[in-house]
């Protein structure tokens, strides 16, 4: 370690400069600007004239004593540029004295060109002359040279020199412009910032602003480095380093000086070396202050003398009713008070909290009023804020602990017993600062509590609050760390704040891997265990690993004395687990557990029964089904919000059973329930919507749905699947207008779900195609089919919708691309594929391309029946393409043939016969233009042949010639169908829409 | 160059004033001049220019009179500066020096020791005998002498409270007197300060005092700069501080244009605007840009410290026109500034105004009003449109009125 730099804690100029520029921070830049703005002066004739502003202990004279050091390392201002600075400590009263003093600078530093000899004569003149002739003497010496004056405290030189003294010297400035100025001052005095003032505008001013927490941070660093201290370095950079810092930072306000004190005790780690400088610091600043609160008027001087004595912001209600004031007149009279700085204000809500705006006044002030000289309480405080109870103790029991240091330990002692953790409470407060309302009234108890455990702790958490994750993580990590020399529960702490922390960002992984760390500590407790057990194993659920995700929940079951709650959860977890699994036994076993076993919170017990109860519902087992739910409402103290879970829930049973009455009546018993949550309520009025509309009570229908729309804070889905609901009926009941506003109004939902959007989109879609506005109908199927995240089945469903809208177009090429797209969407819906396929043979038949359309509608047919249910589409329209197709009989009659081969290869035979049934219908359908009997001859002809050697189409093919025959004779006589049987004829009558009745039988 | 608000200003680097400069000397052949300006847009300088670039055959001799407080200090302090003068041309003030010795004042080795001053030393003498001196000497030359007087108001002010508005009026009268006696041998005089002068003589006036002192001069209005110099002002500026600029296109002309702009072209607000935008371009993500500038005004003009120093519109209201006119005045600016909706001034006439001031119980009486118009045109607060209509004279008073006044 190098030999301590002397920092001289009142006169940073006693300092070596080297060493000061070493320490320099915040002021960098501000520094740079004033060295060039004096450059310019000493090399131009502009002349700059700087005033640097701040409360005692900011740094002027530091920031000057760099200046100046800097000015005179440049070798090119030698021979332009002369520098006087004056002595703070003397004042003069008139311009005589201050020129005297100027020159009496410049000879110190200058011995050789300003001679004391050249002085002597004028000290025979009068006053009046000896100004003129020390002027001349001056302008003289300097020759062309440009003269910096220096001057500390320019508002005590303004005092001593007065109106008259002030008006002299800007006149002489004004008059030999040689001289530019560079001053610092306490505050803004009236001499400078009243516009009648001589030098009311005159200087550049500048604001030193206190340093921020980094700022001094960064200044103990430097000041460590500058000692060669790598130790306190890296303890500064530390997490338990820089939650000290926080602390101290709210005790010293950002004051340097206050700073330099401080260095001297972390670099020596002595009491000693805090309390005498910091002792004289106070003595020496006392008088300033205490002159400060006496040009107060009297109410301004009551309020900040009570605020002197309050350690933390108070609401202006608490300082009116200790002044025996009104809150108005504390109001107006704080306001002006911030105007002058003596005060600094915080808003809470809509309260406004005040406190002293410089520490070092506070502190002042109670030296002042600590009569009985005590030991100084901010130590005492620094002490409580720096060392841990333990190392207090340590301390006082060492034997070579002076005597002065015993008394601030036993204080700091006394203090902590008292009133608790200082170092904690000023953490929060900090952070509390920091935070908005809301920020507080989330983090503020989590900060608390972590603070109450470890500095670090909520040093990491005051990070998380303001979103400085990385820096959160760092701190967590360090604290995790193995040579932390942190306690287990602390580092358990730490890591399950990371997991939560990565796993808010989506680092799922990241998340884990803390939650591994966590569970490989030794000695952990068996909660914090189970813990993590649980939280990991929903993050195995989060990243698709069941078999791992059940293996932590079954470890948590079987852990000995594991929390009855976390075994609880982590059955509800398995079971949810062993139901994606379709293993719905383990999963009911599980639920029954946490139902049945345990004495698990009612929370969770209730989330079993509703959780058992659905997964009995999905089985077809809806009595065991509404007796779970039933339990939760009626048997069960459960939360409100079960119950309104477990009463919607039933009513989806009832109603799944026909019994919409109950149905109703439970949903109608969730929207009556009282503090039953708003999700639930729309949840109730949506299904109850859909029972009336089952029912085929439209209007009550529309008014849950409406009731959903205007429910205050429902949430956005449903609101979302209320307005499509609604729109779904308007549709139906031919008021297009209002169900286009109803989608229109799901699509603009902002945060509506994707499907949701999906789903209006398409039937907004098929509305406009349906009103002939075919441009809008593609507009909304193209957005649903560019619509990010939206779920296949409605992509698909609008690629197919699409494609249909460009055949009604004729524009096939784009129709036919749209059917081909839906066969390469991956996990389009079975249905979609088949009709799609369906459709794109269709289209090939309608424009000739025989075997192409083969080739698609045996793909389709065959894809159809080897799924589970099967499903094969209706290829009636298939059938309407090949009949318009063509009129040669040969041709049919070939085409006929690979056709059924087609279907009688897929295993089709059945949807090919319901096919030509239908088709006859659709030929029955206009009976003006019927085809000619020998065109539906060779039809019916084409199809005997084809299918004449299979039985299975031997009864659709008798009904379809005679459907034929019927047909053939006009389509009227139904005494034709009485060639089949009774089941048969009702089949045809069906089909052509005959009435089935004696009469009309009688009528052929 | 760097931006320098308050400090002096090289003379090689003064921007935009050769005109009016060019027009000073030009009066100067016929009249004295008394120059009225609002504070800090640059009237010093142009006097220092003056001094340090006369024309042919012209000698300027430049005082700051506010130091003095009496008018024997002033007329000393005259017959020093002279003496000065005329002894680097090995030449004295023969008169006043005998006058002075003859005062008490003693010469040691060619140097007079000044008398002491008393109560009733003839200051008009030795200032009238010293000013002959002075003319004498330089005919001789064939130089003509120029007083360039800074502060004049400052000095009458503060000889009016230590010495009493006789006295004040005295030297006003004496000034005019040597002006006359020697107008025909050159004697010209510069008078200027920040305070009207008007308000020096309207505040004698109250004090029955009759003459007009300075209607033998001539009123000479410092202007704001015109838009050409002033961009040219806010360019070199920006490039002497090395603002960080926005590297879209045109940004440079584009930004100085708005310093110049928003600044009212004043020299002052210039400088103040260049060196706040400096610290703000550093700290921004793009640089300085107009957008950029629009924003350090708006915070200057809103900033607690009131760094441009703007209060002072307010707060010298009640001391230049009297408590009694405060509301009136207060109530004709406000109803401007109140009718404005962005920096453009609106302007009223005399007759609406007088129906605001009704209206407002502020102000009844016509020729009243047209008093205070005139006293605050003089004051830079007002000017008036070729229709005779009233706005305020600068928009980015305006718009800080606006700001302060809550309007």
């Amino acid at each position: 370690m190098k030999d301590r730099a002397f920092l001289s804690v009142f006169t940073p100029s006693r300092t070596a400069p080297e060493d000061l520029e070493a320490i320099t921070v915040q002021r960098q830049a501000l520094l740079a600007d004033a060295v060039e703005r004096a450059h310019e002066s000493a090399t131009t004739g502009n002349k700059h004239h700087l005033l640097f502003v701040g409360p005692r202990g900011t740094g002027k004279t530091h920031l000057v004593t760099l200046l100046v050091h800097r000015l005179g390392q440049d070798r090119t201002l030698d021979k332009r540029l002369r520098i006087a600075w004056l002595n703070e400590d003397e004042t003069s009263t008139s311009l005589l004295e201050l020129l005297r003093r100027i020159y009496e600078a410049l000879n110190k530093r200058y011995p050789d060109e300003f001679t004391p000899d050249a002085l002597e004569p004028l000290f025979d003149l009068t006053p009046e002359d000896a100004e003129n002739a020390l002027a001349q003497l001056l302008l003289k010496t300097l020759l062309d040279r440009t003269l910096l004056v220096v001057v500390e405290n320019l508002d005590a030189l303004f005092e001593g020199l007065g109106q008259t003294g002030q008006q002299k010297l800007r006149a002489f400035i004004q008059e030999h412009p040689v001289l530019s100025m560079v001053t610092t001052a306490q505050r803004l005095i009236d001499d400078i910032a009243r516009r009648q003032s001589a030098f009311f505008g005159f200087f550049q001013t500048e604001y030193l602003k206190p340093l921020s927490l980094e700022q001094a941070r960064e200044l103990l660093r430097n000041i460590a480095r500058l000692n060669g201290q790598s130790d306190v370095i890296a303890f500064l950079d530390s997490a338990t380093g820089r939650s000290r810092i926080r602390a101290l930072h709210h005790l010293s306000g950002g004051n340097h000086r206050i700073y330099i004190v401080l260095s001297q005790f972390i670099n020596r780690d002595s009491i000693q070396a805090l309390v005498e400088p910091f002792a004289k610091m106070v003595d020496e600043m006392t008088p300033y202050y205490q002159e400060r609160i006496r040009w107060l008027p009297a109410q301004q001087r009551k309020i900040v003398e009570f605020l002197c004595t309050q350690d933390r912001p108070t609401p202006v209600k608490q300082i009116a009713r200790r002044l025996f004031a009104t809150q108005q007149t504390v109001s107006s009279q704080l306001k002006d008070l911030r105007g002058k700085g003596y005060v600094q204000s915080a808003q809470r809500g809509r309260e406004s909290l005040y406190e002293i705006a410089e520490p070092m006044m506070r502190i002042c002030v109670e030296i002042k009023e600590n009569q009985n000289q005590g030991p100084l309480r901010v130590l005492v405080d620094f002490l409580r804020v720096w060392y841990d109870g333990h190392e207090l103790n340590a301390r006082l029991s060492d034997d070579r602990t002076d005597r002065l240091a015993r008394v601030y330990l036993a204080s700091a002692i006394e203090a902590n017993q008292a009133k608790g953790n200082l170092r904690a409470r000023l953490l929060v407060d900090a952070f509390n600062a920091e935070l908005d309302e809301a920020g507080r009234a989330q983090w503020g108890p989590l900060i608390e509590a972590c603070a109450e455990q470890s500095e670090e702790l909520a040093l990491a958490c005051g990070h998380w609050a303001k979103g400085e994750d990385a820096e959160a993580l760092r701190i967590l990590d360090e604290i995790a760390g193995v040579n932390s020399g942190q306690s287990i529960e602390v580092k358990t702490r730490a890591l399950n704040l990371a997991g939560e922390i990565y796993y808010k960002q989506g680092e799922l992984v990241l998340a884990k891997n803390a939650l591994d760390a966590l569970l490989a500590l030794p000695s952990v407790s068996v909660e914090e265990i189970a813990g993590a057990l649980v939280n990991r194993g929903a993050l195995y659920w989060q990243l698709g690993d069941s078999n791992r995700e059940i293996a932590d929940y079954s470890a948590v079951i079987d852990l000995p004395q594991a929390p009855v709650a976390l075994i609880a959860k982590a059955l509800i977890n398995r079971g949810v687990t062993y139901g994606q699994r379709s293993d719905s036994d383990k999963e009911i076993a599980d639920y029954s557990a946490v139902i049945d076993r345990l004495q698990a919170p009612i929370t969770l017990v209730a989330q079993a029964l509703v959780n058992r109860g659905m997964t009995y519902g999905q089985r077809g087992d809806k009595d065991k089904a509404i007796a779970d739910y039933s339990a939760v409402i009626d048997r069960l103290q459960a939360p409100v919000e079960w119950i309104a879970r477990a009463l919607v829930t039933r009513g989806v049973t009832y109603g799944q059973r026909g019994d919409n009455d109950k149905a109703i009546a439970d949903y109608s018993a969730v929207i009556e329930l009282p503090q039953a949550p708003a999700e639930w309520i729309a949840g109730a009025f949506v299904n109850r919507g859909a029972t009336y509309g089952q029912c085929g009570d439209n209007n009550k229908a529309i008014a849950d749905y409406s009731a959903v729309i205007e429910l205050p804070q429902a949430p956005v889905e449903w609101i979302s699947r209320a307005l499509f609901n609604r729109g779904v009926i308007y549709g139906q009941h031919g008021d297009s207008d209002k169900a286009i506003l109803d989608y229109s109004a799901v699509v603009e939902l902002p945060q509506a779900p994707v499907e949701g959007i999906a789903r209006a989109l398409i039937n907004r879609g098929r509305i406009y195609g349906q009103c002939g506005d075919s441009d809008k109908a593609i507009a909304d199927y193209s957005a649903v089919i560019e619509l990010p995240q939206a779920p296949v089945e409605w992509a698909t469903r609008a690629l197919v919708n699409r494609a249909m809208t460009y055949w009604k177009l004729n524009d096939l090429e784009q129709s036919q691309r749209d059917l081909e797209a839906v066969s390469r969407l991956i996990g389009a819906p079975l249905e979609r594929r088949v009709d799609a396929c369906l459709a794109l043979a269709m289209l090939h038949i309608a424009t000739g391309r025989w075997d192409v359309a083969m080739v698609a509608l045996g793909d389709g047919l065959r894809e159809g029946i080897n799924a589970a249910p099967a499903y094969q589409g209706d290829s009636t329209n298939i059938i309407s393409a090949f009949f318009d197709s063509t009129l040669q009989p040969a041709i049919r009659r070939e085409r006929t043939r690979s056709l059924f081969e087609v279907y009688r290869d897929a295993d089709a035979i059945t949807q090919l016969g319901e096919a030509l049934t239908r088709h006859l219908g659709r030929l029955h359908a206009d009976t003006e233009k019927l085809p000619s009997p020998d065109n539906l001859e060779t039809w019916a002809a084409a199809w005997e042949e084809a299918g004449k050697d299979i039985d299975a189409f031997r009864l659709p093919l008798r009904l379809f010639r005679t459907g034929i025959d019927f047909l053939k004779a006009g389509g009227t006589d139904p005494g034709i169908l009485l060639d089949l049987n009774q089941e048969e004829r009702r089949l045809l009558e069906q089909v052509f829409g005959l009435e089935s009745s004696p009469e009309a039988l009688r009528a052929g | 160059m760097k931006a320098n608000p308050g400090g002096q200003i090289d003379l090689a680097e003064v921007v935009g004033r050769d005109q009016l400069i060019g027009q000073i000397w030009d009066t100067l052949e016929q009249q004295s001049i008394r120059m009225t300006a609002e504070r800090r847009i640059g009237k010093t300088t142009i006097i220092r220019k003056l001094r340090a670039e006369p024309r042919p055959g012209w000698v300027p001799i430049f005082q700051d009179l506010e130091r003095y407080h009496s008018a024997r200090e002033f007329a000393l302090s005259v017959y020093q500066e002279v003496n000065r003068f005329l002894s680097l041309h090995k030449r004295f003030a023969r008169r006043s020096k005998d006058f002075l010795k003859s005062l008490g004042g003693i010469e040691v080795g060619g140097v007079l020791k000044l008398p002491k001053m008393v109560a009733d030393t003839p200051w008009q003498d030795i200032l009238s005998l010293v000013i002959q001196d002075l003319v004498e000497e330089l005919e001789r030359l064939d130089k003509r002498p120029l007083f360039l007087w800074d502060e004049v108001p400052f000095m009458l002010d503060s000889i009016r409270r230590q010495e009493g508005e006789p006295v004040a009026m005295a030297v006003l009268d004496n000034l005019r007197a040597l002006r006359q006696t020697h107008r025909t041998a050159g004697l010209r005089m510069v008078l200027t300060g920040s305070i009207g002068l008007h308000h020096v003589i309207a505040g004698l006036k109250r004090q029955n005092y009759a003459n007009s002192p300075l209607n033998d001069t001539y009123p000479l209005e410092v202007p704001s700069l015109d838009a050409g110099p002033a961009r040219e002002l806010a360019t070199r500026l920006i490039e002497g501080e090395r603002v960080r600029i926005s590297r879209s296109s045109d940004s440079d002309s584009d930004t100085a244009d708005a310093v110049a702009r928003l600044a009212d072209r004043f020299p002052f607000y210039i400088h103040h605007i260049v060196k706040a935008l400096k610290q703000a371009a550093l700290t921004s993500a793009t640089g300085a840009d107009p957008a950029l500038v629009e924003q350090v005004v708006a915070q200057q003009l809103l900033d607690p410290n009131d760094p441009w120093e703007l209060s002072h519109y307010r707060e010298r209201i009640p001391i230049y026109y009297g408590s009694d006119s405060e509301q009136a005045v207060l109530g004709i600016l406000d109803g401007l500034a109140a009718r404005a909706a962005d920096a453009t001034p609106v302007a009223l006439s005399i007759n609406d105004l007088l129906a605001e001031g009704r209206a407002a119980g502020t102000l009844d009486d016509r020729d009243r009003l047209i008093d205070l118009l005139r006293l605050m045109e003089q004051d830079h607060y007002l000017s008036r449109d070729a229709a005779g209509s009233y706005r305020f004279r600068f928009p980015l008073l305006q718009r800080w009125w606006r700001l302060a006044r809550g309007l």
